[in-house]
């Protein structure tokens, strides 16, 4: 009987062992079996080789002096000097030197604006927002065109570089979002011939490149207008953008549109609302709230898509760096064009990456 | 007319705004197009060009770099075009296998359990979608392939040589038996993909037997062209003065949209194979792996079936982008669509309104064309949802 009785007590166990920490789990995660093990072997092979052409190419062997091309012999790494003593052209090109406070004018006004929208907690968000699609541009336009107060024409064929992509990214922007939106409540609208139309529009816009669009302003455009008349080739380019992204937007809108439900329209129709107090107060609201990290995609890619303004011939931030390297003081090695476009794709790549982190802050608010 | 009104006058009026909205639109658009085309002609008729396609089938005059089909600067317009169609096809046929294995790659990398794999295939994404294509084909084209040795003294290995010029390697000419061995490998593959369906109730021991009889008559058919014989002629690329004679060329153009296509549109593809695989719950391979699947069967039976369903329509539209993205080749000049249409014609011959339409004609063709395939393919899918 006393066997089933214990009449010691156990002796303790031993603690649980200490639980990993962060680096630990990693290293466990990396080594977890011998194929793991020989795949994170082969990850940091290639990681530092990376790592070493980055730091030798970019940092140590880099050249960041100089006003020509001899300062950058070819068996050196990057030609850092190239951007630094081209900095004024890759910024806007041919823009007159004596009349560069203009263009900083401009780029401040309008950083000002998006930082101002940007940053959370600042008053003013509303007002601010349609200064900034309206009085703003017009303002910054007005600053680098000239012609007005004084200030000396300069000629939309002597802008280049990242002045010239921002300006048409942005005037794109302000102009094809609510284009985009109009052809989406067409697209949806029940009446036959504005429908058709709309659908047409989009269709034909979104089956055929960008650059086909723009080849169509460059050359036949001029066709369609009365004899005599003239636009300018920046002029039509815009208009170019604006209709393309348009398409693009619009079907980015009809999703939002979709998204908001039968029972929206018939409540606010329940309450008297007529359809088009409907649209305005009840689903626009939350069609475009749906769509705000979907339209930051369409702002992300007409960023990229400025770079196909240099096969028409306008000078864009990457023809910008490419124009440099033919002028006589600048022939040389590749690695001279090649810092050029490692500084662009840099540039780049912080403007897209912070707009899709910006864009993520959205999908997590909601 | 009584006080009460007819019920269609009430409808009439209940439907004027908006049939009088409708007619104003339209009107708008009617007077719209007539100016445009009365501009059009008035101005077409001022600097003396005949209007209409009958130029297509005058001698051309130039000459195409890279060409699928035979051509001479003495064929038309129309052969041109031609040519040109079919390197658009080769590019976009080519990028669009390759950034869907990257995708796929790089989409399972990210899911990996092994950390440094996950963070270097989003290093990869976060920086390839981020840079603009056309930059990327800059890169391949000026930054690299241009540096690489002039053909005399070219980097080579084995028969393949690596030039200024472009890719040298070796190639086949085909007999007919050759052809027909070529045309088995996919009726081989469509063959086997049909009757392991068709024996998905079968032993195991069968579907195996199926597989490996597969392989080893891809392995046979392969081994017939590598050997040549009465099959194919080799020819290996030989240094001839300045050139290499014999063998095949991929051009540094092609590479480079090839490449440039690739990867930039490999890294989009990723995110859309990423999305498909997260929209699976996690239930799914639980359930899976408890009735006794191994992971990898659970993942090839269970978890990618389900998330190609959510893939497919993303997958889509980013082929017509890439598609789409292929006429950048006019920066470069490799002779597609739109490097010979919009660059070659559209300046020498007087017809801007009638090339422009062609090239928007034949883009809208291909990219229609990829989305009914991929159409048609979607429905299937959505039916057998089942096992692949």
């Amino acid at each position: 009987m006393s066997g089933f009785v214990r009449d010691q007590p156990l002796a303790g166990r031993a603690p649980p062992a200490a639980p990993d920490g962060p680096t630990m789990r990693l290293v466990k995660q990396a080594l977890s079996s011998v194929p793991n093990a020989a795949v994170t072997l082969a990850c940091v092979a290639a990681a530092a080789y990376l790592a070493y052409v980055v730091v030798t190419w970019g940092l140590i062997d880099a050249q960041w002096t100089g006003h020509k091309a001899a300062a950058c012999p070819a068996s050196g790494g990057a030609c850092w000097a190239y951007v630094i003593a081209r900095w004024k052209v890759l910024l806007a090109g041919a823009y007159p030197l004596s009349e560069m406070w203009r263009v900083y004018t401009a780029l401040a006004l309008v950083a000002a604006t998006i930082a101002w929208m940007v940053t959370p907690r600042l008053p003013f968000k509303l007002g601010v927002g349609i200064a900034g699609v309206t009085a703003v541009p017009v303002a910054a336009g007005l600053v680098l065109i000239g012609g007005v107060f004084g200030l000396a024409p300069v000629a939309t064929s002597d802008w280049g570089g990242i002045l010239v992509t921002l300006v048409v990214a942005l005037v794109t922007l302000v102009t094809a979002l609510p284009l985009g939106l109009l052809l989406a409540l067409g697209r949806r609208s029940r009446m036959p011939v504005v429908r058709v139309l709309c659908i047409g529009f989009i269709e034909l816009l979104r089956g055929i490149p960008l650059l086909a669009v723009l080849f169509v302003a460059a050359t036949i455009f001029p066709l369609f207008l009365p004899a005599g008349s003239t636009t300018g080739l920046f002029a039509r380019t815009l208009v170019a953008f604006t209709l393309f992204n348009a398409a693009m937007a619009a079907e980015v809108f009809r999703g939002g549109l979709q998204s908001v439900g039968r029972g929206q329209y018939e409540a606010a129709t329940t309450v008297g609302l007529t359809p088009a107090v409907t649209m305005v107060l009840i689903v626009l609201p939350q069609a475009i709230r749906t769509v705000v990290p979907a339209l930051i995609n369409v702002m992300i890619s007409i960023i990229k898509e400025t770079t196909v303004l240099l096969v028409i011939g306008l000078v864009d931030f990457v023809q910008a760096v490419r124009v440099g390297v033919d002028a006589s003081n600048w022939l040389g090695g590749p690695q001279i064009l090649n810092s050029g476009f490692v500084f662009a794709a840099l540039v780049y790549v912080a403007i897209c990456f912070s707009l899709s982190k910006y864009s993520d802050r959205f999908e997590r608010r909601r | 007319m009584t006080a009460t009104s007819a019920p269609w006058l009430l409808k009439l009026r209940e439907r004027a705004p908006s049939l009088l909205l409708q007619l104003a639109v339209a009107a708008v658009a009617v007077i719209g197009f007539w100016a445009i085309y009365r501009n059009t002609v008035t101005n077409l008729a001022r600097i003396g060009v005949e209007p209409g396609f009958g130029f297509l089938l005058e001698e051309s005059g130039f000459d195409i770099s890279q060409k699928a089909v035979a051509y001479t600067p003495a064929s038309t317009y129309l052969a041109a075009i031609a040519v040109a169609f079919v390197n658009t096809v080769l590019v976009a046929a080519a990028s669009i296998a390759l950034s869907t294995i990257i995708g796929l790659v790089v989409a399972l990398s990210r899911f990996s359990a092994n950390p440094l794999l996950a963070a270097i295939a989003r290093l990869y994404v976060e920086t390839f979608r981020n840079v603009p294509l056309l930059l990327q084909i800059f890169v391949w084209y000026f930054g690299i392939l241009s540096t690489l040795p002039p053909v005399r003294s070219a980097l080579s290995v084995g028969s393949i040589y690596f030039t200024n010029r472009g890719l040298f390697l070796p190639a086949p000419d085909l007999s007919t038996a050759g052809w027909v061995v070529v045309a088995l490998i996919p009726v081989t593959l469509i063959g086997t993909f049909v009757l392991r369906r068709r024996l998905v109730d079968a032993a195991a021991s069968v579907r195996h037997g199926l597989l490996g009889g597969a392989a080893a008559l891809l392995a046979v058919l392969v081994g017939l062209l590598t050997w040549g014989g009465p099959f194919a002629t080799w020819t290996v690329p030989a240094l001839h003065g300045f050139m290499f004679h014999g063998g095949s060329n991929l051009r540094p153009e092609f590479i480079a949209m090839v490449m440039g296509l690739s990867i930039y549109n490999g890294a989009f593809m990723a995110e859309i194979f990423r999305s498909g695989l997260l929209s699976i719950p996690k239930g799914q391979y639980e359930a899976a792996t408890t009735v006794g699947l191994t992971s990898g069967q659970a993942n090839a039976l269970i978890i990618i079936p389900q998330a190609m369903r959510v893939a497919i329509p993303p997958a889509v539209s980013q082929y017509q982008n890439l598609i789409k993205a292929s006429s950048l080749s006019a920066a470069i000049g490799y002779p597609d669509i739109m490097q010979v249409l919009g660059g070659t014609i559209l300046a020498q011959a007087p017809h801007p309104l009638e090339v422009m339409t062609i090239v928007m004609a034949l883009y809208l063709v291909i990219t229609l064309f990829v989305s009914l395939m991929l159409n048609i393919y979607n429905a299937y899918v959505m039916r057998h949802g089942g096992a692949g």
